[in-house]
């Protein structure tokens, strides 16, 4: 039997009508996304923004998405070129004596974005970030090993098996369990922050 | 393990690849009515992405897009990848 790859899944269920689908793989790489536009862009809300169009434009164009490369390649492509847009759409918006005082450094024409990053925000980051990286550390070795095969280097269970020297069922079983014990841990501080934006 | 057990596990595998085709109706089926599921799908990506160290977008994030979703419509001939056919401003 063969297994199923999520994104080529909930893309052909999008392609269906199902626009739930499509939020799926929103939850599934916003932030993957948000970190390719954050290499241009620096404000938090003009990253958002640019992320949410971004996935608008994967959404109206789905069609065109063929499985020739992977789903996050094209998704991140459609990223940069909205960044891209963005960053022309506010070089426009650049009083003509910054762009001559640039024109003479020969400084490309980015323009200076203030960092509205707000202090809870950094705070509540922090805290999501400290709290999975503590709980990751009190993972028992096997499953610490299994979820950081997996996240970090990004292997399927059939390598990691291999280099486990266990069974494929043991690997999802171990991954499925530091998951549950890494999420037990941040849903007290997600319900801390539910009123919150983060 | 309880059903509730075997659905996130199964939640997991999905994430992963390692969900045969016969599995994932059901399983979608859970992921679009139940929150318990919905919030496990997305605490496991929360998980995987701040261990990667990607914390950056909030919580309400897919709620905000899923309610814009509803004013656009999926175009056959968009390529957002392709300048000619891009253009339309949504925001």
């Amino acid at each position: 039997m063969d297994v199923i790859d999520p994104d080529l899944d909930l893309v052909r269920r999008t392609k269906l009508g199902d626009c739930h689908a499509f939020d799926m793989l929103v939850v599934r790489h916003q932030r993957m996304l948000a970190h390719v536009i954050s290499r241009y862009i620096k404000s938090p809300q003009q990253i958002e923004d640019v992320t949410q169009e971004a996935f608008i434009n994967a959404y109206r164009g789905i069609m065109a998405f063929r499985g020739e490369s992977k789903f996050s390649s094209w998704l991140h492509r459609i990223g940069v070129n909205a960044a891209m847009g963005f960053l022309a759409t506010e070089r426009t918006r650049i009083p003509l004596y910054e762009a001559l005082s640039n024109t003479k450094t020969n400084e490309p024409l980015v323009p200076e974005v203030a960092d509205e990053e707000s202090p809870e925000r950094l705070l509540i980051t922090k805290q999501i970030g400290e709290t999975v990286s503590s709980a990751l550390k009190k993972l028992p070795g096997e499953l610490r090993a299994a979820i950081t095969l997996r996240e970090i280097d990004g292997l399927n269970y059939e390598e990691i098996a291999k280099i486990m020297d266990c069974p494929i069922g043991t690997v999802r079983s171990r991954i499925f369990r530091a998951r549950e014990i890494i999420s037990a841990a941040l849903r007290p501080k997600l319900e801390l922050f539910r009123d919150r934006r983060w | 393990m309880t059903g509730d057990g075997k659905l996130k596990e199964e939640i997991s595998a999905y994430m992963d690849s390692d969900l045969v085709a016969e599995e994932t109706d059901a399983l979608v089926d859970s992921l679009r009515y139940e929150l318990d599921a919905r919030n496990d799908w997305f605490l496991y990506h929360l998980t995987g992405d701040a261990i990667r160290g990607q914390t950056t977008i909030d919580d309400g994030f897919s709620i905000r897009i899923l309610a814009k979703l509803k004013d656009v419509e999926i175009d056959p001939l968009y390529d957002p990848l392709d300048n000619s056919t891009a253009g339309l401003d949504l925001f």
